[in-house]
């Protein structure tokens, strides 16, 4: 056995190995747990008394900037921001939360405001409206609604955007149609045989040009789901009790949506067409010039900007169904909201007043070419001219004055996975396993019963 | 590389001259049939490192074109730098070492012990033990995680390292039940003799079961360091600095908005961060080749 | 005489047992004992971590009773882990031994191609693969085409999507192939060249000798295959959200949902105890009739 002694070694080998690398590594970061601020239990993540936590899931790098110069010009104040992927931030919350150890502000998605706080999970904010004298008038309708619950305020607006069909003028003057005319979304018989029109397949059934897919999914578009629902005068819910999945306004529009797919080729086709195409970030069969029409939401200007220059394209509200001059859009977008039991109040709303300030808005709307939600800056010229699209942005930032906005109830994540992502109810109906009217009633089911269960937990 | 010299085995010579030839080259043949089926699977394994490398280098164009470029017509070296600039990616990949160090070092210790105790002793209890360690896997960990949290809260370890690896030093479930079953197969009479010799019980697990189990401990070794390595929902849970991250919680930073991410920087930092854990892989696999001489021991 | 030599033998394996595993009986009380009682009692509450808990005794199990799309993520899952998991094993037995051959020269590179895949970032293998499988352009369906087949829309038809991502797991041999490279290691050679002597083929050796000998490693990779592979969310999680017509809802994405979305973390606890006691009977299943078949060298 004269291996073993040798071995040994190896084996110890390893670890101090191990252990050199970690000395190294110490040296590398000096975050290091001996250097790191003992946080003793106490109910605060470990951080000096004046430094405040803000977690976002977007727009890391423009908030980086900000908070610098928000820094400069407050010497007392000091914000560790902690970003995250879009989707991920959520469990870290809740998590944290539970532990009694929240950040002291974050910017949330707006439609998750009314499950969130609607459970207690945000902090009241109505007295920073009386403290800084914040007028609800500034902000657009859609998304200062969202920030209420119940009579109370949970969040103020940050963001916004919103949904507009857009079509690829090339296309349609190759169809022999008239680039410069909007499709017709007030007609939806005409929009499913524009759709089929545009439609062109290859020898093997394959579909090389994709007319219209009137659903979110791998490039198709994004938020035209509920942009339907509500052009039809469908609406999710009756009051704050009482869902109605079940609305023939619903059922008529995922009877359209499958109208429309069949007439392309059928759910095997357009699934074909779509595959690979990433849900977001930039990439879409639209901006390679392949599918005529989608609706999706106004950061494409800046992304078509950016990834297809030549793209040559229009883009105008959605119609109100059976109406040529009443339109209809969406305001999604975040809001900056404060976890329940966080400190340090007076410096979030500091900030908070900060990053919705004349000055800041307009800047987040010319940097990152996202509509602000505060009207003024949203308005503002030098905003719109700041586009590679003035005209186009014109359109999409004043749209919010009559844009919608999604349910305000606990279950809005429910309803957002059955009707739109990933569109659970809707896949019912476009892979033929039930008929619209069945679809409707399942989703009624299942959000009636998960609204229920939420109004006996509050206890009312 | 299928002209490589073949090794001949001198137990194959034969009396009959013309039947050793042939039997030679069907033995040629063999080998050169299996180079040729390893060659071509090792090249698919290897695509998608060769993927993330030449998606790093590809330009916005042609990031997303149907069908993809295998070989992209144009070449940006300069998302390394960009990715290395926007994001303290050596700052992350420092805590990462850190971290995996602790963990290799925590598990290669605590797991050997524990599946020592599992392999060689019955006890009152102790299949039970081997059953509730099991379980330990079975529970999917959304749902202990917030009461595990609360656990590391009482302890005031939010926004340290101590969470991220103090645990790795009292075992880790799927690491003791592959110790245990390598253990379970080293014969006892190894042990019966060094025991008759006055060898104390730990002198036999550290003199005779350790070294025998060089391969096993290896595994252990780059299992652990790829999961620590990898793990991604622990320092997101964690951790709420920016200068505590880890590289595969970093990676992150390169989503900078719902629709922005910066796909070859992002690609870029992930070259970066397979390196190590590839090298650390190939080193270390001489543990497999080498082997143990158990054969010799036994007879 | 005998009787005390014995109590006192088995009283001294007793005291080693416990001293040995020590680390892990306090880690267990200290990390896991108490949130595995709490996520248990959890599951009788209604708990959303973020309002006040009630106890509602067994309604959540009561529910699941009735749960359509639970049903329908049970059965995705159990499809999944009946396709992935002997897959994975059969796949990376074969890529061992085949890297175990004295005659391959340059293994240690073959190697490392294997394991690669296994270690990178889970966001990079999706892009991956969600290209590598999509219909028209990519390389499988590409492969596919050259021997006039026609590849599915793998992610895309609700028929094929669950098969797309067994594909995908191969992905992750390596993890396999490294536990069987181990554990060829430890079959004695003098076992191989006694069975040629005896004019065992290649086949009969494999089954003769190489079973049995390295049965306690494939035991552990089925064992935790199946584990890990009723667990599977990563990837449904990242790269199909569940679709299309909940084709990849698997068991842990449904319980993350309800979970984190939906503010379900008493139902979602409920939900992981049921997985816990199915995976524990199916192990335990595997454990019994591992005696038939697992060979521990002694």
């Amino acid at each position: 056995m004269t291996a073993n002694r040798f071995s040994r070694r190896q084996f110890l080998q390893w670890s101090a190995g191990a252990a050199g690398m970690a000395a190294l590594a110490a040296c590398v970061a000096p975050a290091a747990p001996g250097a790191a601020p003992a946080a003793g239990g106490a109910a605060q993540p470990a951080a000096a008394e004046s430094t405040i936590q803000f977690w976002s899931e977007i727009e890391k790098d423009w908030l980086e900037a900000t908070l610098a110069k928000y820094q400069e010009a407050n010497p007392g104040a000091k914000v560790e921001l902690v970003s995250f992927k879009w989707g991920e931030m959520m469990p870290k919350v809740l998590t944290s939360s539970a532990g009694g150890t929240a950040p002291n502000l974050i910017i949330q998605d707006r439609f998750r405001m009314a499950g969130w706080a609607g459970r207690g999970g945000a902090t009241q904010i109505d007295d920073y409206v009386m403290q800084y004298d914040v007028s609800p008038d500034d902000f657009w309708p859609a998304t200062w609604a969202e920030g209420n619950w119940q009579g109370k305020l949970y969040s103020i607006p940050f963001n916004t955007d919103g949904r507009f069909i857009f079509w690829n003028k090339d296309l349609f003057s190759a169809a022999g149609l008239d680039p410069d005319q909007a499709p017709p979304t007030y007609d939806w018989e005409a929009m499913r045989d524009l759709a089929a029109q545009l439609t062109k397949s290859n020898a093997n059934g394959q579909v090389e040009q994709m007319g219209f897919v009137p659903f979110e999914k791998n490039g198709y578009g994004n938020g035209g789901d509920y942009v339907y629902a509500w052009s039809n005068g469908g609406e999710f819910m009756k009051d704050d009790r009482t869902a109605w999945m079940d609305n023939p306004k619903l059922v008529e529009t995922l009877q359209w949506q499958k109208d429309v797919v069949e007439g392309v080729g059928g759910i095997q086709a357009a699934a074909d067409f779509s595959a690979g195409w990433p849900s977001t970030a930039g990439f879409s069969p639209f901006g390679a010039g392949t599918l005529a029409m989608m609706v999706n939401g106004d950061w494409n200007l800046s992304q078509f900007n950016e990834y297809y220059p030549d793209l040559n394209f229009g883009m105008a509200p959605w119609h109100v169904r059976g109406s040529e001059s009443d339109v209809t859009g969406f305001a999604g977008g975040f809001c900056l909201a404060i976890p329940t039991g966080a400190q340090n109040l007076d410096a979030s709303y500091k900030l908070m007043n900060y990053m919705t300030s004349f000055d800041t808005q307009l800047d987040l709307g010319i940097q990152r070419q996202s509509i602000p939600c505060l009207k003024e800056a949203a308005l503002t010229e030098e905003l719109i001219a700041s586009s590679p699209y003035p005209e186009l942005r014109r359109i999409a930032n004043e749209s919010m004055e009559y844009a919608r906005f999604r349910p305000i109830t606990p279950v809005g994540q429910e309803i957002q996975d059955l009707w739109t992502s990933p569109g659970t109810g809707r896949d019912w109906v476009l892979y033929d396993q039930k008929t619209p009217e069945q679809a409707a009633a399942d989703m009624q089911t299942q959000v009636q019963k998960a609204l229920d269960e939420f109004w006996t937990s509050v206890g009312a | 590389m299928a002209t490589e010299p073949l090794v001949t085995h001198p137990q194959n010579t034969s009396t009959v001259r013309v039947r050793s030839s042939s039997r030679l080259w069907a033995k040629r043949l063999e080998t050169l049939i299996i180079y040729i089926i390893v060659t071509a699977l090792a090249l698919a394994f290897i695509f998608p490192l060769y993927w993330m490398v030449i998606t790093s280098v590809k330009p916005n164009a042609e990031l997303f074109i149907w069908p993809p470029t295998l070989w992209p017509r144009t070449f940006e070296f300069n998302h390394y730098g960009d990715a290395l600039r926007e994001v303290p990616i050596i700052r992350y990949l420092g805590n990462s070492f850190y971290l995996t160090a602790l963990n290799v070092i925590g598990a290669l210790l605590s797991c050997s012990l524990v599946a020592y105790a599992f392999a060689r002793y019955q006890a009152p209890g102790s299949r039970v033990l081997f059953v509730v360690l099991l379980a330990t896997m079975m529970l999917p960990h959304h749902v202990t995680m917030i009461p595990l949290f609360l656990v590391f809260r009482q302890l005031g370890w939010v926004n340290t390292f101590q969470p991220l690896w103090v645990p790795a030093f009292f075992g880790n479930a799927f690491l003791i039940f592959l110790l245990r079953q390598f253990f379970k197969s080293i014969p006892d009479e190894l042990f019966d003799a060094a025991r008759i010799d006055g060898a104390s019980e730990f002198a036999q697990y550290w003199r005779i079961m350790l070294p025998l189990s060089k391969p096993a401990l290896a595994t252990v070794a780059i299992f652990q360091f790829q999961w620590t390595w990898n793990d991604f929902l622990y320092p997101l849970i964690y951790i709420n600095s920016q200068d505590k991250k880890t590289i595969a919680l970093g990676l992150q930073d390169f989503y900078k908005s719902q629709t922005t991410v910066e796909w070859q920087q992002l690609m870029a930092a992930s070259v970066i961060m397979v390196l190590p854990v590839a090298l650390l892989f190939f080193f270390l696999q001489r543990y497999f080749i080498e082997g143990i001489t158990l054969t010799g021991l036994k007879g | 005489m005998r009787a005390t030599r014995f109590r006192s033998l088995r009283s001294r394996d007793t005291l080693w047992f416990y001293i040995f595993a020590s680390p892990w009986i306090i880690g267990f009380v200290l990390f896991y004992l108490g949130p595995m009682i709490a996520s248990a009692y959890l599951s009788l509450t209604n708990y959303s971590v973020l309002m006040p808990t009630r106890f509602v005794g067994l309604y959540n199990y009561e529910q699941m009773l009735q749960d359509e799309s639970l049903r329908l993520a049970i059965w995705n899952t159990a499809y999944y882990t009946l396709f992935a998991v002997p897959l994975g094993a059969a796949v990376s037995l074969a890529v061992a031994i085949l890297l175990n051959r004295r005659d391959i020269r340059g293994r240690s590179l073959y190697r490392s191609a294997f394991y690669i895949p296994s270690i990178m970032p889970i966001v990079a293998l999706s892009i991956l693969w969600i290209w590598l499988l999509q219909p028209r352009f990519g390389l499988i369906n590409s492969f596919l085409g050259l021997f006039g087949i026609i590849g599915p829309n793998w992610l895309g038809d609700p028929a094929w999507s669950k098969l797309g991502l067994v594909l995908m797991s191969l992905t992750g041999i390596g993890f396999n192939m490294v536990i069987f490279l181990a554990a060829l290691q430890g079959v004695p050679s003098h076992l191989y060249e006694a069975a040629e002597l005896d004019g065992a083929n290649g086949w009969q050796r494999f089954r003769n000798v190489t079973v049995p000998m390295i049965s306690a490693s494939i035991f552990y990779v089925l064992v935790i295959g199946l584990i890990n592979s009723f667990q599977i969310f990563t990837q449904s999680y990242v790269m199909t959200d569940g679709g299309p017509a909940d084709s990849t809802l698997f068991y842990v994405l449904y319980l993350y949902r309800h979970a984190f979305d939906y503010f379900k973390m008493g139902y979602a606890s409920a939900l992981a105890w049921l997985l816990f006691v199915v995976i524990i009977a199916l192990t335990y299943v595997q454990f019994r009739t591992s005696e038939k078949w697992v060979y521990y060298g002694n």
